[in-house]
């Protein structure tokens, strides 16, 4: 389902031509930009003592893919920036939460957006993935270490996820009105 | 551009009133979540003292729950268990030497209280699903 945006004919950050091909670099430099941004946080210490708690930088390429390009290709993004990224990372573990607390959380993210977008913003849609990405990444861990007692903290990852879906949404929407301000024509 | 002025109203304002209810939607939730956490292990420290005699599970008792003095029926006589404030002692035992009442109190899963003569063995262990060693 492609977005408006991309439905109109013409790409955001792009003048007209190949819609293929623009599509295709489009995705790739979002993917890029997940990835790199993914190891920008892997250099950050963590502030807070908890596992799974963290800024979760990457998924603003995902959030911008939404806003900017629709629903598939942010779809297209998350699942090739974690295929990329767990193999930069090198843990299978790693790989497998972090696919599927990212798709879980993409998919939650898409629904929003094509339900519910114009009531909710692009943070609120942010905050909804990054709570989700969190629930699921603990959903996933206990399944994989098979320790049930970790449910007991799914409440404090979910409250952690309201700022850091926060942010991480004002992030995109400014980002996105910038990325957009950049083609002349297209924003205006 | 028309599609300019498109773009524009579609990406919106940085915040809109359903954002709120997202909020509060996962602060309830988180809080529902805590209590319930909380009433489930209200009294009950998610351990349990078990009481075998011979190699057999005699009784189980919540650790952390009522304060309880047992009397168990061993393999030469009787042993007199207390279960006070979490922890557990023997305060007696049909032994010539006493070792089970010298080990003290316990709290902690895994560890153990024996009395060999009278073949009473008391054991912390955590409940199945609840909080243990690793994560308090």
């Amino acid at each position: 389902m492609p977005s408006i945006a991309s439905r109109s004919g013409a790409g955001v950050f792009s003048p007209p031509g190949d819609r293929r091909a623009r599509l295709v670099s489009q995705l790739g430099l979002l993917v890029a930009l997940g990835l790199v941004l993914q190891i920008i946080e892997g250099a950050i210490p963590p502030i807070l003592p908890l596992p799974g708690a963290k800024l979760g930088l990457a998924n603003l390429a995902t959030v911008i893919a939404l806003i900017l390009l629709g629903p598939w290709e942010a779809l297209a993004v998350n699942v090739l920036r974690c295929l990329l990224g767990g193999l930069l990372r090198g843990s299978f573990v790693g790989l497998t939460i972090s696919l599927s607390a990212g798709t879980a959380a993409t998919l939650v993210m898409c629904a929003f957006y094509i339900l519910a977008y114009p009531f909710l913003s692009v943070t609120g849609i942010s905050m909804a993935g990054a709570v989700t990405h969190n629930a699921a990444q603990l959903g996933v861990a206990i399944w994989l270490v098979g320790f049930p007692g970790l449910k007991y903290y799914l409440p404090y990852l979910m409250l952690i996820a309201l700022p850091t879906g926060l942010v991480i949404g004002v992030a995109a929407h400014r980002l996105a009105l910038a990325l957009g301000r950049t083609a002349p024509g297209e924003v205006g | 551009m028309g599609r300019g002025a498109r773009r524009r109203s579609i990406l919106g304002r940085w915040w809109a009133p359903g954002d709120v209810l997202i909020i509060l939607a996962v602060i309830a939730a988180s809080v529902f979540l805590i209590s319930s956490s909380m009433a489930g292990a209200g009294g009950d420290s998610g351990l349990k003292v078990s009481i075998s005699v011979n190699g057999k599970e005699a009784l189980v008792r919540p650790l952390g729950g009522e304060n309880e003095n047992l009397t168990i029926e061993g393999y030469q006589g009787e042993s007199y268990v207390e279960i006070s404030g979490g922890k557990v002692h023997m305060v007696d035992s049909a032994c010539p030497d006493k070792l089970c009442v010298r080990s003290g109190w316990i709290s902690r899963p895994k560890e153990s209280i024996v009395c060999l003569p009278n073949r009473v063995v008391i054991e912390i262990k955590s409940v199945e699903g609840g909080p243990d060693a690793i994560n308090r």
